[in-house]
């Protein structure tokens, strides 16, 4: 697995993609930070002559924070497109796959080289919460639990990712596929206005469970559903390339 | 069957079963669920109290939340807060939002004239929150638990302050707060009725300005030894008019002006007093972390010498250490403070007012409780006298927290101490004042340094790869 690992993370740091992503989603989330902090800063003194103080882990963090997960969708099916589905165009994948790693491992290493990706691209962003912790006190086993719930979602994400990817040879229908579900995943409590599903299974939207650790809560269900998230989809990329071996 | 066609079918199986195990994980998650608020004031939790509250409903309650379908904010605040409350109690509490433009009928039914009002159902019996706010729900839980309302009369003939009116002195919000508390207020004359009425959960002697003739002084002392409740607030020019009380329970209040150099940051001469120092192991002050303000206050101690057998008294709030008193003469009748430092006669942690409880003894045989009016049957008597009349008062009821603090007396002085009242959870949010070299410094960094750092790096491995 360590072997997968290393190679996957030589390959994301060798070429100029991952860095281009990494510093476009930074820019990105940097621009979105510092003004939210601008414009914080002008509704916390106005709420202050109001008499009810605004409180930045109220009001400015946990939106920040799910900002950042929305804004993690269009940059980790970037990240996935190319793990199976690039091998796979070049024949690389067969070759892989006579090594003597099990699917599990293979699938370990890549996924653990891309969360590092997403973990070091999540790392650079706690720059801003840092410029903002001197500005005002903040709480940070809140924020560490929005981080927490951040990397939860990447993991959930980009073992979405990696099941499109393992499906097609082509980079673009992979990260189409993995848009689209994204997406759809992000978007259901939305669909759910009944509120069926919900009753039964809890929110299926990712959303919702990254809106509970945004905020400080730690609840067990939405660790479960990242987890088990993650986990359907890594256990579904391995029937996919187990059942390479009986299609021949 | 082929092996392949063996293996694609072990394949659809184990996809299925996955995907199962998928929903199953979740739901079993979902009705098993731990939780840990980490936000440093608790905000998404319910207090202790309220979670005891809700967990010892006799009956169980169902609320009923109107909140229009458009207002998502409001709705998904009020389904997190009802949420927690049916967390606490799942076979007691149970909720729903109504629409009231969807649903006019219900809406009409309990009377409901604007969204944001949650009517709490037991059975037959109903009470109201007007607004979803865990302070208001609480309570209001409480009253339908303790359907009887529990009467607190202000005594009045003596000079006392009005319990009506816009008049700043008046005690029309404290009486509209404890409105809200569910205490029921009323007026009692003394001279009319002769005897304490047998509902009266709670006397309040609000500063009375004249004496309480001999007969009404006695029939509140008979009132109090069968296990009668008094709230007494003193006033600084005749506070001395209640030593006929305060002496039997060992409770003394000298004639002394309390003056604060802190609170002259109100803009005024330094006649109010800030008490920053609570008893902790009080249930009236305990946890009690605001302060509170008090104009022309008395200092209200205990008299040890004094104190009745059996009797447990307990100063409740001290003023910081940059009060001080002067002799109450110094300031009568004067147009503006003077201070002189030889005429302090106390410095720093100034007590401002004592609550006790007295043993209960029988009534004397003087005093035979006339026809209708049954004495109350307490095992214990209870006092609380403060310092001052005007932290009650419309101009400072609502101020810091002062209204918490009476409102915690009166829950004492009624053994309601689970009826709660809520601290804001917004406390210590601060202001972010930004300069606009700080504003430059974070968007440079964050918007230009970091992303182009990662970048050139990026460059310079590739280029480094390539050479």
């Amino acid at each position: 697995m360590i072997a997968v690992f290393n190679r996957e993370l030589k390959a994301y740091f060798s070429s100029i993609l991952a860095w281009v992503l990494v510093a476009v989603y930074l820019l990105i989330v940097g621009f979105i930070v510092a003004f939210s902090i601008e414009d914080f800063a002008d509704i916390s003194m106005a709420a202050m002559q109001g008499g009810r103080p605004a409180s930045a882990m109220e009001q400015l963090v946990p939106p920040l924070l799910t900002t950042m997960g929305f804004l993690l969708l269009f940059f980790l099916p970037l990240l996935t497109m190319r793990l199976f589905a690039e091998e796979r165009r070049s024949g690389t994948l067969d070759l892989l796959l006579t090594y003597p790693l099990t699917e599990a491992q293979i699938l370990a290493g890549k996924f653990m080289a891309a969360l590092t990706v997403v973990g070091m691209m999540l790392a650079f962003t706690l720059s801003g919460f840092v410029m903002l912790g001197r500005l005002t006190p903040l709480d940070w086993p809140v924020l560490g639990i929005g981080y927490l719930g951040l990397l939860l979602l990447s993991a959930a994400f980009l073992a979405f990712g990696m099941w499109a990817s393992s499906l097609t040879s082509s980079q673009l229908v992979a990260a189409v596929v993995t848009y689209g579900g994204l997406l759809m995943l992000w978007i259901l409590s939305g669909v759910d206005r009944s509120g069926a599903l919900k009753e039964r299974f809890g929110d299926l939207s990712a959303l919702a469970h990254l809106t509970n650790l945004t905020k400080g809560v730690l609840d067990t269900q939405d660790l479960v559903y990242f987890l088990a998230l993650a986990t359907l989809f890594l256990f579904l990329t391995a029937r996919v390339l187990e059942s390479r071996k009986w299609r021949g | 069957m082929t092996a392949k066609t063996r293996f694609a079918i072990s394949t659809f199986i184990s996809v299925l079963l996955a995907l199962g195990i998928f929903l199953v994980v979740l739901m079993i998650s979902r009705q098993n669920n731990h939780k840990w608020d980490l936000t440093q004031n608790q905000r998404f939790s319910l207090s202790q109290q309220s979670l005891d509250v809700v967990r010892e409903l006799k009956e169980p309650v169902e609320a009923l939340a109107f909140l229009a379908e458009t207002d998502d904010a409001s709705r998904q605040a009020a389904n997190e807060l009802l949420g927690n409350y049916k967390e606490a109690a799942p076979q007691k509490f149970s909720f729903q939002l109504v629409d009231p433009r969807k649903s006019p009928l219900v809406a009409r039914k309990h009377d409901v004239r604007m969204p944001g009002q949650v009517i709490l159902v037991s059975g037959t019996q109903t009470q109201r929150s007007t607004a979803v706010a865990e302070e208001e729900l609480t309570n209001a839980l409480l009253r339908l638990s303790d359907q009887a309302e529990k009467k607190v009369y202000f005594l009045s003939g003596h000079g006392e302050r009005a319990i009506q009116g816009n008049d700043p002195d008046a005690l029309a919000r404290f009486q509209g707060g404890l409105a809200a508390e569910g205490f029921q207020g009323g007026v009692l004359n003394l001279l009319q009725t002769k005897q304490v009425p047998a509902d009266a959960s709670v006397v309040v002697l609000a500063g009375p300005t004249r004496q309480l003739l001999p007969a009404e002084q006695q029939t509140l002392k008979t009132w109090l030894q069968n296990g009668g409740r008094l709230l007494a607030t003193l006033e600084l020019e005749t506070g001395d008019h209640l030593d006929w009380l305060l002496k039997d329970y060992g409770i003394k209040s000298p004639a002394e002006a309390i003056l604060d150099e802190q609170a002259q940051m109100f803009g005024t001469e330094p006649v109010y007093a800030v008490a920053l120092a609570y008893s902790a192991d009080h249930p009236i002050t305990r946890n009690f972390g605001l302060n509170t303000l008090f104009r022309l206050a008395r200092p209200v101690e205990v008299n040890p010498e004094a104190t009745p057998q059996g009797a447990s008294l307990q100063p409740l709030a001290h003023t910081g250490p940059y009060a001080f008193s002067v002799p109450a003469a110094d300031l009568l009748g004067k147009d503006r403070v003077e201070i002189r430092s030889d005429r302090v006669v106390r410095k720093g942690s100034i007590p401002l007012a004592v609550a006790g409880t007295f043993p209960a003894g029988p009534a004397p045989a003087a005093t035979p409780s006339p026809e209708g009016a049954s004495e109350p049957s307490r095992l214990e008597a209870r006092i609380v006298v403060v310092g001052d009349t005007d932290f009650v008062s419309n101009e400072l009821f609502e101020v810091l927290g002062n209204k918490d603090l009476a409102m915690n007396m009166l829950n004492w002085l009624t053994e309601s101490e689970n009826r709660i009242t809520v601290r804001p959870k917004d406390e210590g949010a601060q202001p972010l004042l930004l300069s606009q070299t700080q504003t430059s410094q974070v968007k440079v960094l964050l918007i230009l340094a970091i992303p182009l750092a990662i970048m050139l790096t990026g460059f310079l491995m590739a280029f480094r790869r390539r050479g």
